[in-house]
């Protein structure tokens, strides 16, 4: 194997991909937004920090209103730190002390104590503040606080806070919004008369109709709660005065960063088409939709086909975030079925666009006009999007798809509802299911509105946290009706259907389902499985080097479980008995070596440690020709080794890679002991190949 | 030469991470790239390793510029790992994925060419420790650390890759 042919190839064909200037500088843009706080900090930083504080201090205490109410105040003041009074750092410091939140008590104390200068009751309270809060959060767009980034115990509010804060946070969005301070504050909250203002704005001074004409048009508007958007429109007749004016490419003149759709829209719209398209019609819709905030969308629509167009430039970038230079307008097909009275855009996506997977499956623009298609099954190179409406802008009451009827069912019945059916199905306690994260959503499926209902842990091996899925509901909103209730097992069938079309999945999805059935049956759910990898992983420590104390423990909670576990299942489990064997996603091959052998702690009767270890290495110096002060000083292994309680035997592993024996040299060399009378049972060494010899597992 | 690796220089955390991006940037894109086989993937990889190891550098401890990199290239190896998991059905077009490669700074031969699509084309594991081995030139331990695996299985890893890259060869007759 030629080792710089290998490297010059790989150099030669990877040289052209370098990190420039632009990806720097995307990593610090990206990294600004967490950096503001330790410098000058924003209005809408503060408020995500009050909101956090908010969140945080009202899941650890009762007095939830009184926070709310005092924040409510607090986040009408000016945001920046130093615009701050005193007495308001002092009181959510006061807050804190109250819900019993770890804080730097002597620093609380000299608060208290009256004896302080203003300036340093300032600094003391923000020293609380900072020490608690102030490097563990993250903010982004749209103030949400990531999970991953919540203290550990934050990570599981309960579903009352949780929905008590999302409502109480839009609340103050809106709020900000209308006294303009937010980060839009030039915008405010549309209201129907808003936007029949702005439409008629439009048409007057935009599009040059005169007012007789206006007062003869019969505006329409509809709302989208779910999607802030609002949407205005009339039909213009032959007869109207100026009725092809919206053909001519006129625009709203308050351009915003959403122009460049229109460029699209233009570069799509010659003016031929416009003049062909409008020769058989005897009358056009206009159309104008803008958000909740009277921001962007501000498209209007001459034509069906370019309503449907548009609708898709608006699905593409405004839904599911597509930068416009990503998009093609040019790859939009339009067609019309006369039959079903349909307009019809398809746009297809390939699947290798950078974040396109994740865009597809989730994210759902308003359902008001349209409705969303999306082919998600097998190994694909692209997917089709499809974008629909009617051939005609329908009133509000005759609307296609109206807005689901408000929910009967609350969502914590909801969630009861879901826990008892799944504790009813697969027997696990509601405790259990506690334990795990509880996060209920909407689920509006085929015009059943129903909530969906998420049982998730946290896999701490993940960088973020990557959520585990156990378990998930669907209850009907209006009955509380359990559609569907499963576990992570019941996605196996579905998994197997996808492995039909691309088997080259098919090892690890295998191996997954192993682990998993260990993992579970080693009773492990949410966040005692983390919790035990946490320890083991975040110290660093690989098992053998773990003292004897905590082997003994680990072995008396885990060993029954995974014995159990062996001795019930009589499949193929040899993967996991051999601790040499890569495992790229767990540790489980360690859980099974692990817990092959009893251990425990030595008693009066054994021999002390260091004399077992030093008829230990006496035993390997003769047996394997190794100057015996080099096993001494070596990295040395130790257990206690119980399995037979007749007699436990002192085990010992050590080391001897670096100790220049030169290359046909152990790499290791072990010994077992008799406890109590020194006897050397057994001693091996471990040789330069590892596929040969001695298997850890076996010794351990 | 940037400040990060001299001994003994006080950098702010700014300057650190901008000297890392500017030392390692180009090695974690393109273990990034190995890892993921698309380009595009591979710099918003490389991006969130950034960000990540920002985050995370008060914990990291420097021992020495080979701890430096070797950290930077875990987070980057599981940065690509968590990539992964959302890209199980998709198949790759591993010929249309490195022709979007920006074209390479160097010329490259027909068999350095065919070499860099053996490679690519091995599993993701053994993929990986042959972009470590040869090409970050890392010891067992370094991609042990790396790998989030003991030496000893690094090195077993390693030798099943080769075997695999072996075959591929002895498959179309290349004796390199």
């Amino acid at each position: 194997m030629n080792k710089e042919y290998i490297r010059s190839a790989m150099e030669k064909n990877l040289s052209g991909l370098c990190m420039q200037g632009d990806m720097r500088a995307a990593v610090w843009n990206s990294i600004q937004g967490g950096k503001k706080v330790k410098k000058k900090i924003s209005a809408a930083l503060v408020l995500a920090i009050i909101l956090m504080l908010a969140t945080v201090t009202a899941l650890a205490v009762s007095n939830w209103e009184a926070v709310k109410d005092y924040l409510s105040q607090v986040s009408k003041l000016d945001r920046e730190t130093k615009g701050w009074p005193l007495e308001d750092r002092l009181r959510l410091v006061e807050l804190m002390h109250e819900a019993g939140i770890p804080m730097d008590e002597e620093a609380y104390r000299r608060l208290q104590s009256g004896a302080v200068s203003e300036q340093e009751k300032t600094a003391l309270s923000d020293r609380i503040i900072e020490a608690r809060y102030g490097s563990d959060w993250q903010w982004n767009a749209n103030d949400v606080i990531a999970q991953s980034e919540w203290p550990v115990e934050m990570r599981y509010q309960s579903l009352e806070s949780a929905i008590e804060y999302e409502q109480w946070l839009d609340a103050q969005r809106k709020t900000d919004e209308v006294q303009g301070i937010g980060a839009d504050a030039e915008y405010h909250l549309m209201r129907e008369e808003d936007i029949i203002a702005l439409f008629r704005d439009y048409l007057e001074n935009s599009l040059g109709f005169e007012k007789e004409s206006l007062a003869r048009m019969k505006i329409q508007v509809s709302h989208d709660e779910s999607a802030r958007v609002w949407q205005a429109g009339c039909l213009l007749t032959k007869e109207e005065p100026g009725w092809h004016l919206p053909t001519q490419g006129d625009q709203m003149s308050r351009r915003t960063e959403e122009s460049t759709m229109f460029d699209y829209i233009q570069a799509y719209l010659t003016e031929d088409m416009l003049k062909e398209r409008l020769q058989d019609r005897e009358e056009i819709p206009l159309v104008l939709s803008v958000d909740d905030w009277g921001r962007d969308t501000r498209f209007r629509c001459t034509d069906m086909e370019e309503y449907a167009f548009c609708g898709m430039l608006s699905e593409l970038t405004e839904i599911k975030n597509f930068t416009y230079a990503s998009v093609e307008p040019d790859r939009i097909r339009v067609s019309h079925s006369p039959e079903g009275g349909l307009w019809t855009a398809s746009y297809i996506v390939d699947a290798a666009h950078p974040g396109a997977y994740n865009r597809m499956p989730d994210e759902q623009g308003p359902d008001t006009v349209y409705e969303y298609l999306c082919e998600w099954e097998g190994a694909q190179e692209s997917f089709t999007i499809t974008w629909q409406c009617t051939d005609w802008m329908r009133p509000v009451d005759e609307h296609p798809l109206p807005p689901a009827a408000p929910p009967q069912v609350s969502r914590r019945e909801a969630l009861s509802a879901a826990k008892e059916a799944l504790m009813a199905k697969y027997g696990c306690t509601e405790e259990a299911l506690d334990a795990m994260r509880q996060d209920v959503s909407d689920w509006d499926t085929d015009g059943a509105a129903e909530y969906y209902i998420e049982f998730v842990g946290y896999d701490y091996f993940s960088a973020n946290y990557a959520r585990l899925f156990n378990y998930a509901a669907r209850v009907d909103k209006e009955t509380g009706r359990v559609v569907a209730a499963v576990s992570r097992e019941d996605w196996e069938p579905m998994t197997d259907r996808r492995l039909v079309v691309d088997d080259s999945n098919r090892e690890r999805v295998e191996q997954d389902r192993k682990d998993r059935a260990l993992r579970l049956a080693a009773g492990e759910t949410g966040n005692e499985l983390t919790d035990r990898h946490l320890y083991y992983d975040e110290q660093y420590v690989p098992f053998e080097d773990w003292d004897l104390n905590a082997k003994a423990a680990y072995s008396q909670t885990v060993k029954p479980r995974i014995d159990a576990f062996l001795a019930a299942h009589g499949e193929d489990l040899a993967y996991y008995l051999d601790a040499e064997k890569d495992n790229w996603y767990t540790i489980t091959a360690c859980y099974i070596a692990t817990t092959r052998h009893a251990y425990g702690l030595p008693d009066e009767g054994a021999l002390a440690e260091e004399d077992a270890f030093r008829l230990a290495c006496a035993a390997l110096s003769d047996a394997y020709d190794v100057p015996r002060e080099i096993i001494e000083n070596g990295k040395k292994s130790v257990y206690y080794d119980v399995t037979s309680p007749g007699r436990p035997l002192w085990k010992f592993c050590v080391d001897v890679r670096n100790a220049g024996l030169g290359e046909d040299a152990p790499w290791a060399v072990f010994a077992a002991l008799d406890a109590r009378t020194g006897e050397v049972i057994v001693t091996h060494f471990k040789p330069v190949n590892p596929e040969e010899g001695l298997r850890m597992s076996d010794f351990m | 030469m940037n400040g990060a690796l001299v001994p003994g220089a006080v950098l702010t955390p700014e300057e650190t991470l901008e000297a890392w991006m500017r030392e390692y940037g180009s090695a974690v894109l393109r273990t990034c790239f190995v890892c993921l086989a698309d380009a595009h993937l591979a710099q918003d990889a490389a991006q969130d390793t950034f960000i990540k190891a920002w985050r995370a550098m008060d914990k990291f401890r420097k021992q020495s510029p080979a701890s430096e990199k070797a950290w930077l290239m875990r987070i980057a190896v599981n940065t690509c790992r968590d990539y992964r998991r959302g890209m199980w059905f998709r198949k790759v077009d591993l010929p249309g994925e490195i022709e979007k490669l920006p074209p390479p700074a160097l010329q490259v031969s027909d068999g350095e060419r065919e070499t860099f699509l053996d490679v690519m084309r091995l599993p993701d594991k053994h993929r990986q420790i042959i972009l470590l081995y040869y090409y970050q030139q890392m010891t067992l331990r370094e991609m042990g650390e790396v790998l989030g695996l003991k030496p000893s299985s690094v090195h077993h890893r390693l030798k099943k890759a080769e075997a695999a890259l072996r075959r591929a060869w002895e498959g179309r007759g290349d004796d390199e």
